[in-house]
C-alpha cells in the first residue's frame, strides 16, 4: 500500500550519521601501454563535489552537471591531486567529466614514453572539506595493483616498485 | 502492512512521487527473497541531504530537490532521484538484515551490510534495469574488479574494525560474491531456495558465518567450500586467462583422403618460397627442368601419393575394428567434427566457473558454462576439449561479465583490444570541442590575466 504524508514543519535532528556513504574519492592511476598515456580517473559523489566548490572555491550556486562548474572542480583537483615522478611534478591534462549513475567521474591524462619509474602521489582531494575524508588511489602501472589510502595527516606516498 | 513517508514540503516534488513507492517496492522484493515482512508498517522520514539511518520499522533518509535562487523553481537531478530511491531501499531493507536475521554487525559486517546490499542490488534492478550501482557501473561485477585486483585488501571475513576499505569490503565484494553465486555458480532456482531457507531458519535468531555457509550448501546440495574459501577467506580475485585454442580434425586413416589433406595443409601453412616464385615468374628454368635425363624414382613419384601398402594397412585397420569402436569411428567420419583444445590459466587465484562464448565461421554463437569443478585436479592450469560441428573463429570467456573476471584483456582468443575507460570517453567525445578545456583556460585567465599557461590539449 502506498501512503504519503507531508509535514509542514522541518524536523530538527542530531547531525546525520551517514551510515552508508563514506567520504571517499576513488582515484585510479593506470598506465595504458597501447596509447602510451598515464590515465587518471577520479570517482566522487556529486554532492561532495558541490560542497567542495562552495566551501573552497567560493562558488555560490553550484550545478555540477554544468561544464563551467566541472571545469572549476578540475582546477580544484589540479591543486589537490599531484603525481610526482623522480621528484618532479607531472603535468596532468584535463580530459573531461561525465556521470555514471550517481557518481561523477573526472578524467586527466599525461602522455609519456614510458610509465613513471619513481611515482609518488599526494592526494588531498576533499580533505580540506571533510575531516573524515579518506581517499583511495589504485595504481596499476604493470601487472600489479596497489591501493594507497590518504587520510588524516597523510602526505606524499611512494608508489615505487610497481613496474 | 502500511508503507508511509514523512517529509516537509521542501522535499517535493521528489518525495511524494518516490519515497513511499520505494518503501513498498522494498518490502515486495525482500519478502520475495526471504520471508513476509512481520511488522504493521514501514516508514521513510526525510532528514538530511544524503545518506540514511535505519531503525525497526522506521528509517531516516536523504535526498532533496534544489531550489533555483532566481526563479524559485524546485528541480531535482537524476542523481538525487536515484539517491533517494537507493537509500530508502537500503535502509528499509535493514529491517530484514540485520534486525530480524540478527547477525553481529561489529564482528561480521558482511552478514548485514553485505547481504542487505546484495538484496538492495536486486531491488534496484527490479525497480529499473538501468539503476546505477554503488560506484557507477550498473553491473556490480564491473564495479568491484578494481578493488579486488588491489593487493591492499583484507578478506571479507575480517573483523569489522580491522577493515581497510569498509564499503568495498563489507558491501561491494559480498554483493558481487552473492551475485556470482546466484547467477552463475548455483543458478537462481537453487540459490533462491537456499537463501530463503537461511532467512527463514534464522529470523529472530543470531546466525554466524558458518550458519550462512552451511545453510546455502545443505539446502541446495551444492558443495560451495571452494567458493567461500576464495571469495570470503582470501584476497584472491578471479582472473582466468584463456591462453590458447588449438584446432584438430579427425584422421580418416584413409590414405587416399589423407594425402590430399596433407598436401593442402602444407600449402596452407607454408607458402611457396618467394625465391622460387620470383625465379619462375622471371622465366628461369631449374636444372632439373632443363635436364630431364637426371630424373630418378623420387623425381617421378609424388612423395605424398598413397602406396598400395598404405591402402592395405588401412583395410587391415578397418577390419580390426570391433563394436563399439567401429560404429563410433563411422559416426565420427560421418559427422567429421572440429576438435578444440582450450587452455585456461588461473592467474588471480580464485577458481571460477567458465562461461564461454564460441563464435563460428558462419557468424552464429553458442554459450557454454563449464562448472568450477573443472579445477579440482589442478587449480592453476586446465585444458578442456570441445567437439563442434562448425568451425570456430573465436572463443571468449565471461562475455556477459558474470564471474567478476578482473582482467578482461586475457579473456578472448584471438586476443581482443579492450579499451580503457578513458579511451571510451575520448572516443565518445571525438570530433567535438573539449568544452571543459575551453572553460579551464577561461577560468585561469580570469584568475591570473597575465598567465601564460598553455591551453589544455583538446580531446583527440
Amino acid at each position: 500500500m502506498l501512503a504519503g504524508c507531508s509535514l509542514g514543519a522541518g524536523i530538527v535532528l542530531a547531525p546525520p550519521a551517514l551510515a552508508h556513504r563514506s567520504q571517499t574519492v576513488l582515484s585510479t592511476v593506470m598506465w595504458n601501454a597501447a596509447s602510451s598515456v598515464l590515465e587518471v580517473t577520479h570517482r566522487m559523489h556529486p554532492h561532495d563535489a558541490e560542497l567542495a566548490l562552495q566551501q573552497t572555491m567560493g562558488v555560490t550556486q553550484v550545478d555540477i552537471t554544468a561544464v563551467k562548474n566541472q571545469a572549476e572542480l578540475m582546477l580544484y583537483l589540479e591543486d589537490r591531486f599531484v603525481l610526482i615522478d623522480g621528484g618532479r611534478r607531472m603535468t596532468l591534462e584535463a580530459v573531461g567529466a561525465e556521470f555514471e549513475g550517481d557518481t561523477l567521474l573526472l578524467y586527466q591524462q599525461c602522455a609519456l614514453k614510458t610509465p613513471p619509474a619513481k611515482l609518488a602521489i599526494d592526494d588531498r582531494i576533499l580533505r580540506d572539506v571533510f575531516e573524515a575524508q579518506a581517499n583511495l588511489v589504485n595504481v596499476r602501472l604493470g601487472q600489479r595493483t596497489r591501493t594507497f589510502l590518504f587520510s588524516g595527516n597523510d602526505g606524499v606516498k611512494s608508489a615505487d616498485g610497481l613496474l | 502492512m502500511l508503507a508511509q513517508s514523512f517529509f516537509p514540503t521542501e522535499g517535493d516534488p521528489l518525495w511524494s512521487l518516490y519515497s513511499t513507492r520505494a518503501v513498498a517496492h522494498t518490502i515486495d522484493v525482500y519478502s520475495h527473497f526471504s520471508f513476509p515482512y512481520p511488522y504493521p508498517t514501514a516508514i521513510s522520514v526525510k532528514t538530511w541531504a544524503g545518506g540514511g539511518m535505519e531503525y525497526p520499522m522506521i528509517s531516516f533518509n536523504g535526498g532533496r530537490p534544489v531550489k533555483d535562487e532566481k526563479t524559485g523553481v524546485k528541480t531535482y537531478t537524476r542523481q538525487a532521484r536515484d539517491g533517494l530511491i537507493g537509500v530508502v531501499i537500503h535502509e528499509v531493507g535493514r529491517n530484514y538484515f540485520p534486525m530480524i536475521v540478527n547477525s553481529d554487525e561489529r564482528q561480521w559486517t558482511w552478514m548485514d551490510e553485505g547481504i542487505n546490499s546484495f538484496l538492495d542490488y536486486q531491488a534496484k534492478k527490479l525497480w529499473d534495469e538501468d539503476f546505477p550501482g554503488r560506484n557507477g557501473p550498473t553491473n556490480i561485477l564491473d564495479d568491484m574488479t578494481a578493488y579486488m585486483l588491489s593487493e591492499d585488501q583484507v578478506p571479507i571475513m575480517t573483523n569489522s574494525e580491522s577493515l581497510k576499505q569498509f564499503g568495498n569490503n563489507s558491501c561491494g565484494k559480498p554483493t558481487a560474491a552473492l551475485t556470482v553465486l546466484r547467477e552463475t555458480v548455483m543458478g537462481r532456482e537453487l540459490f533462491d531456495f537456499a537463501f530463503k531457507q537461511y532467512a527463514r531458519r534464522w529470523k529472530f535468531k543470531r546466525p554466524t558465518p558458518a550458519d550462512f555457509f552451511r545453510n546455502l550448501e545443505d539446502a541446495s546440495g551444492v558443495d560451495l567450500d571452494w567458493f567461500w574459501r576464495g571469495w570470503f577467506y582470501t584476497t584472491d580475485h578471479v582472473d582466468i586467462a584463456l591462453n590458447d585454442v588449438r584446432e584438430y580434425r579427425l584422421s580418416t586413416r584413409d590414405p587416399d583422403v589423407e594425402s590430399v589433406l596433407r598436401r593442402q595443409r602444407g600449402e596452407d601453412t607454408r607458402p611457396e618460397p618467394v625465391t622460387v616464385t620470383e625465379n619462375r615468374d622471371s622465366g628461369q628454368k631449374t636444372y632439373m627442368e632443363r635436364h630431364p635425363d637426371a630424373a630418378d624414382f623420387y623425381t617421378q613419384n609424388d612423395a605424398l601419393a598413397p602406396t598400395n601398402k598404405d591402402r592395405n594397412d588401412y583395410q587391415t585397420f578397418l577390419g580390426g575394428l570391433k563394436e563399439p569402436e567401429k560404429s563410433a569411428f563411422e559416426r565420427a567420419l560421418r559427422e567429421n567434427p572440429y576438435l578444440y583444445f582450450v587452455d585456461f590459466e588461473n592467474v588471480g587465484g580464485s577458481v571460477s566457473s567458465l562461461p564461454l562464448r564460441f563464435t563460428f565461421e558462419d557468424g552464429s554463437t553458442k554459450d557454454i558454462m563449464i562448472p568450477a569443478e573443472i579445477w579440482r585436479m589442478n587449480n592453476e592450469k586446465v585444458t578442456k576439449l570441445f567437439v563442434e560441428a562448425k568451425k570456430v573463429v573465436s572463443v571468449e570467456l565471461d562475455a556477459r561479465h558474470q564471474i567478476a573476471d578482473a582482467v578482461p584483456q586475457n579473456n578472448a582468443f584471438p586476443r581482443q583490444n579492450v579499451p580503457s575507460r578513458l579511451d571510451v570517453y575520448k572516443s565518445a567525445q571525438s570530433g567535438s570541442r573539449n568544452q571543459m578545456a575551453d572553460a579551464i583556460v577561461e577560468l585561469k585567465a580570469k584568475q591570473d590575466p597575465a598567465s601564460t599557461a598553455a591551453p589544455i590539449a583538446p580531446v583527440n
